[in-house]
């Protein structure tokens, strides 16, 4: 999409216009350190005259106290560009970084199915660096070159022309040569940034999934996966590097060859007595400058060239629009009295269609299960609840709204949600509780990790609510974690609240008495309980059964056993089960009654 | 000796101090170069090339081309001259084009192998060090730091050489041309090495605090992206915002701060050149006027010359300071690498360790007390005896300690007290890959790789034909899911299997664990999301699977452990339970309160009279 390296550039020059005092001044800056640099050799060419001809010390004196001086306020200057310069380039990496955050922090969830975390990390960190690197050099040595050229060939031209003349062709050679570099090294450079994304992802997936290797011995399998992007990582490094190293010694060469002409060309005018030393030194000295101005656009070039590389990486996060946004006049909803509704709702994540004609009604303080086989389409119907991806056709609606109408983030202030797979925070207890409310009093807490049966095993940590649980809740185990959670959507006091499987990890002791805990919030909120257990199901107010994306049942449990349908069939397999614990139950009744006896038997 | 979890495995440092000593960072990386040898002869000869042709062009345009030729109008001298001076640059461009060569070859493959190097300690390391180190900082570590090194490390120090070089030629050919003159050029030397060390703690501090602050920037990247689900629910994009831009504002303060120092050293050291020249010019022109120069041309000529080598004499000076630096900062990030190379893995491999045959199955734990940290033990004196092809269950309340048994006998962990025996070995004794391999193991977590579902649930087995994946998918009941997919197996999933719902991730795991055809068995929660229809028709096909191999089954669906051998009940970390379904049912323990639950809700009684009503 961002193909066109003038359309990168100008979407840089915002970040650089929007600083354009320091741009300024860093100009005036290097404007006038341009004009000493171009100065000071004049003075030299005054010390040769005057060693040969004036032969006069104080003059001499004079000229050196001028030398030092203006090296002196050189250097005041060149710290005054360097610095903003500095600040400059930083500030915009800085302000790129956070718009690249912001525009991820944007995106809705489909962007992340596509996008490897390796990817965005590399483009955010290392990708920015290079542009800051860029404006923070080669940038500068940009503005400063061009003034350099310019100052010092008026000079030039004002000493001598056809000497001028000369050299400018022969530097020119040096303009081709980069221009070449620049073409080939521009793709090399280009294709290394791809297989340095490349590796970090590697490098990313592998340390997440540290525990799926180990578990399955397959270390030597992992080093092999690594070492590609990190093969070819070297290998256009290498390329990049041999073709450095075949084009920039050739600015040096043809430099040199420039003092030679200059040299045989002055001297012979010198012989000639047409040109005294003094000029000739001052002459060659500038155009020993122009070499560098030369050398370093190569420098710039290939500066450039990652950057430009680098800075499309970059500019595509920033620019990526998410595909599900608010829309410019989005209402704000205030309160919600939780009525839900799907309408002829269609879906798919991709090509395929996912849910197929999902008509469904919620009404306020509605408890509704959602029941059905795996990849039947349960989580996906809460995606879009909460609006994280867009339906492909009908609608939603929340007490009346389409949701598309409703700002998003006052959609889901609303919604409290456990969600199937857990995410914790590498904070505190307290904090990943309090995640969705940061300013939530202490007692709140500790009331909600009550509900969800979490505060025995919290106080029981080192720390107790302050206990900083490891990076992805590690050190949890997987019912701990799925409390925390459930802990997390309590306290937001939703109207609508969504358990998405989120006692599977727990046992069914503890599952009771969250239940029970639970049974009297839920009075007045709306909320979808999706389980694969059947306890949890029955006293819904509403059973809705999925297969395969359509809704293929729908009632309350008494209903539902009559219509001797899926739900029946459900049900009866674990009925079996349950017969069977309600004969070992009275079996063991009966022993205890006998053991009773025999022991009050054995007592007497 | 696993008491000291916690001494022994510090979470990497984050400050921003040095704790290595240069020396010995250096020597460290010194090493990584031996292998290249050969080319850091190339690189020598041609950087002494270079050093010379460098020192030799003032001399010959000074001293000869304007004092003996120009000024004393001789032609063919000049002619002569001028053609050596250009065999000179090609000399010096042949040389120049050889040194960056080998710079580029030399530090690249120096980065390739500290990557490949870290890449590969990662993958030894154990599981309480990814416990407690953040994957953004390892990253940054792997990424951003070796870069840093690359950058400055290796052409730096290989410069830091060819400048040392001309840096003493350039001195022995001035002193060789005029004593006097040089020894007044080098008076402004002391006031450098002064302003060095002045500056050299500023830069070590600035370069530190750039290291790690770019690492919390990765890490906060990293936490917001994998958490974005949790953040975007929760509407807290604002507050990762700020936190993100915290993290990078220090970063950007970092940055500045480098450049300050940077900004004032760089031009301290330039005035101190002009100074050097001027010392020259002032000096050199009061010894020619007096005529101490000898005639006139050639005072000239030596002042041109002197004047350019000491402007050459500041170049290194000025490298050295700038490698110097740059130096500080390649240091900063090797010593960050070598932080990670240094960890030693907690669980290795004795040196008596063997490879085991394919085994029975059978497992026992003795005595068996661990904790993650030493403080609070996790599992308490636990012993049992599993014989081979038996099935076993681990249940009980969350948080009992029943992954952590599994973790332990996978030796992810090493218990404190006690021993766990595999058909008679004791599992530090063999090699953990050996004993891996017979396992197969659904993890609690699922994790898939990014990838095709083949290539996810070959995983363990990269041999398996596409047979064997397809029969192992149709065992746990994945098959009919996968073939529905756009492109069946083929079908490409994303990071942590995005794509797929939550009980398909767990039923493409459970294939990749049963393709392995383990001896052992392990399946934490392996079913946990899964309807109850797809969990039955996979403990039908079970049955039959489990019938050859040794099984652990943790559930807290307890259909799922009722057919097995035998029924561990974990409670608090010690095993209060034992024995078939039956048995503990019967014993109206822990057990038969958990299954009895499993049907009870808050209104139990209803469920009773209703289902007793259809009957
Ligand atoms: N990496 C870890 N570091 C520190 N403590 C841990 C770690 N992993 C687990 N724990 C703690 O060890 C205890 C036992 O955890 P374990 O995962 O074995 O429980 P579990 O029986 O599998 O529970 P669940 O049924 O919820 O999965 C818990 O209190 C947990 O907090
Ligand atoms: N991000 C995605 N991209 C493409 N397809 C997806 C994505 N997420 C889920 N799917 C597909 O959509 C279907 C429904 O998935 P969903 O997660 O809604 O199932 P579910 O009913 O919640 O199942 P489970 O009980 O296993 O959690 C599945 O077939 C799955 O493969
Ligand atoms: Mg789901
Ligand atoms: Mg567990």
């Amino acid at each position: 999409m961002l193909n066109k390296p003038m359309a990168f550039i100008s979407k840089l020059a915002r970040y650089i216009i929007r600083r354009w005092h320091l741009l300024i001044f860093m100009i005036i800056c290097t404007l006038l350190t341009t004009y000493i640099n171009i100065y000071i050799p004049r003075l030299g060419g005054q010390v040769i005259k005057n060693i040969l001809e004036a032969r006069d010390f104080n003059a001499l004196v004079w000229l050196v106290i001028q030398i030092v001086g203006f090296t002196g306020v050189l250097g005041i200057l060149s710290f005054l560009s360097r610095y903003t310069n500095g600040y400059f380039s930083q500030k915009i990496v800085y302000e790129i970084r956070n718009d690249a955050f912001r525009s991820i922090q944007r995106q809705s969830l489909a962007f992340f199915n596509k996008t490897d975390t390796g990817q965005l990390i590399s483009r955010a960190t290392t990708d920015a660096e290079r542009i800051g690197r860029f404006l923070g050099f080669q940038f500068r040595m940009l503005i400063e070159t061009s003034f350099l050229l310019v100052g010092v060939v008026a000079s030039m031209v004002m000493i001598d022309l056809e000497l001028t003349c000369i050299s400018l062709a022969l530097l020119s050679l040096i303009l081709v040569n980069f221009s070449l570099f620049g073409k080939k090294i521009r793709p090399v450079i280009s294709e290394s940034r791809g297989h340095f994304a490349r590796l970090t992802s590697v490098l990313w997936e592998s340390i997440s999934g540290i525990r799926i290797v180990r578990a399955f011995a397959m270390e030597d399998y992992e080093r092999e996966k690594f070492k590609k992007p990190n093969d070819a990582y070297y290998r256009s490094m290498m390329k990049a590097a041999s073709l450095r190293a075949t084009f920039i010694p050739i600015t040096g060469l043809i430099g040199g060859l420039m003092i030679a002409t200059v040299s045989w060309i002055g001297g012979l005018r010198i012989i000639e007595g047409k040109m005294g030393v003094d000029t000739l030194y001052v002459f060659s000295y500038y155009a020993a400058m122009l070499t560098r101005p030369m050398r370093l656009i190569g420098m710039i070039w290939t500066g450039y060239q990652r950057m430009a590389a680098a800075g499309e990486r970059v500019f595509q996060i920033i620019e990526a629009e998410p595909e599900v946004k608010d829309k410019p006049n989005a209402i704000e909803l205030k309160s919600l009295k939780g009525h839900i509704k799907f309408e002829n709702v269609y879906f798919g994540y991709d090509k395929k269609p996912i849910l197929k004609n999902i008509n469904l009604e919620i009404k306020p303080g509605e408890t509704v299960a959602l029941l059905g086989p795996t990849g039947s389409g349960k989580s996906t119907i809460i995606h879009l609840l909460m609006r994280f991806y867009d339906v492909t056709s009908g609608r939603i609606l929340i007490d009346g709204y389409d949701i598309r109408d409703i700002k998003i983030r006052s959609l889901r202030k609303h919604i409290g949600v456990v969600s199937q797979e857990i995410f914790l925070f590498n904070k505190s207890v307290r904090e990943n509780i309090s995640f969705g409310k940061p300013d939530a009093s202490m007692e709140d807490i500790i009331r909600v990790a009550k509900i969800a049966q979490a505060h025995d095993f919290i106080v029981k940590l080192p720390n107790g609510y302050d206990t900083v649980i490891g990076e992805r809740g590690i050190d949890l185990s997987g019912g701990q974690r799925q409390r925390i959670a459930i802990a997390r959507a309590l306290l937001l006091d939703p109207k609508i609240l969504i358990l998405d499987d989120s006692t599977s990890s727990v046992d069914v002791d503890t599952e009771y008495e969250i239940q029970k805990a639970l049974s009297a919030l839920l009075k007045n909120r709306t909320t979808i309980i999706i389980t694969q257990r059947i306890s949890t199901i029955r006293n819904a107010d509403k059973i809705v059964v999925m297969d395969n994306g359509e809704i293929i049942e729908e009632g309350n449990h008494e209903s539902l056993m009559a219509k001797k349908g899926a739900y029946y069939r459900l049900y009866q397999t674990l009925y079996e089960a349950q017969k069977e614990v309600l004969e070992a139950v009275e079996a063991r009744k009966k022993l205890e009654k006998e053991k009773l006896i025999l022991t009050r038997d054995g007592g007497e | 000796m696993g008491w000291h979890f916690h001494h022994r495995h510090p979470p990497l440092e984050k400050t921003a101090e040095r704790r290595m000593p240069a020396r010995v960072i250096f020597m460290r990386l010194l090493k990584y170069l031996s292998p290249y040898k050969g080319w850091i002869a190339a690189v020598v000869l041609s950087v002494i090339v270079t050093s010379i042709t460098d020192i030799a062009s003032p001399y010959i345009l000074g001293r000869e081309i304007v004092s003996r030729y120009i000024l004393r109008g001789d032609l063919e001298g000049l002619k002569a001259i001028i053609a050596i001076f250009i065999g000179i640059q090609v000399a010096n461009w042949i040389a120049n084009t050889v040194r960056m060569y080998g710079l580029g070859k030399i530090g690249q493959s120096l980065l390739f192998r500290i990557r490949e190097k870290v890449f590969e300690h990662l993958q030894e390391l154990s599981f309480s060090f990814f416990d407690r180190s953040d994957t953004g900082d390892l990253i940054s570590r792997v990424t951003n730091d070796t870069d840093a090194i690359g950058e400055a490390f290796t052409s730096g120090l290989i410069q830091v050489a060819s400048d040392i070089l001309i840096l003493f030629m350039t001195v022995a050919v001035m002193f060789s041309i005029n004593v006097q003159l040089s020894l007044a050029s080098m008076i402004v030397v002391p006031m450098i090495v002064a302003i060095a060390i002045i500056f050299n703690s500023k830069f070590r501090a600035a370069y530190q605090m750039q290291r790690t602050r770019i690492s919390n920037v990765t890490s906060k990247l990293q936490e917001s992206i994998s958490g974005i689900r949790e953040i975007q629910s929760f509407t807290r994009e604002r507050d990762a915002m700020k936190e993100f831009r915290n993290a990078n504002l220090e970063n950007f303060q970092a940055n500045l701060r480098a450049t300050k120092v940077w900004g004032t050293f760089f031009p301290t050291i330039q005035l101190m050149q002009a100074i050097g020249i001027s010392i020259v010019i002032l000096y050199g022109g009061w010894l020619s006027l007096n005529g101490a120069l000898g005639p006139v041309e050639d005072a000239v000529g030596t002042l041109i010359t002197f004047t350019l080598y000491v402007g050459m004499f500041f170049g290194p000076i000025f490298d050295l300071t700038n490698f110097y630096n740059t130096i500080q900062s390649a240091f900063a990030a090797a010593e960050r690498i070598f932080e990670i190379l240094d960890v030693e893995p907690e669980i290795k491999d004795s040196k008596d360790a063997v490879e085991i045959p394919k085994v029975r199955g059978e497992i026992e734990f003795r005595n068996v007390t661990f904790g993650y940290n030493s403080k609070q033990p996790v599992l308490h004196n636990i012993s049992f005896h599993i014989k081979p092809k038996e099935t076993i269950a681990l249940v009980g309340p969350t948080g009992a300690g029943k992954s952590t048994i599994v973790k332990l006998l996978c030796r992810f962990y090493d218990p404190q007290k006690g021993q766990i025996l595999i058909d008679g070995y004791d599992i530090k004794k063999i090699k953990r890959r050996s004993l891996r391999r017979q396992m197969g193991i659904v993890l609690q977590e699922t994790f898939l790789f990014s990838g095709t579902i083949m290539d996810n649930i070959r995983y363990g087995r990269p041999d398996a034909s596409d047979e064997m994946v397809m029969a192992a998918a149709k065992l746990v009941g994945a098959h009919e899911f996968i073939e529905r997919l756009p492109d069946g197996y083929n079908t490409k999933i994303g990071e942590g299997g995005a794509g797929l719902s939550a009980g398909q991730k767990q039923l493409v795991a459970f294939a990749r664990a049963l393709l392995r055809n383990p001896a052992i068995l392990i399946l934490d929660e392996a079913t946990s999301s899964i309807d109850p229809y797809t969990d039955l028709l996979i403990r039908k096909a079970m049955k039959l699977l489990l019938k050859d191999r040794t099984s652990i089954i943790i559930a807290h669906r307890l259909s799922t452990v009722r057919d097995a051998d035998r029924i561990f009940v974990i409670d608090n970390g010690r095993i209060v339970e034992e024995g078939n379904h039956e048995d503990l049912l019967r014993k109206g323990g822990l057990y038969s309160r958990l299954y009895e639950m499993q049907f009870k809700e808050p209104s139990a009684e209803a469920i009773a009279s209703s289902s007793r009503k259809r009957k």
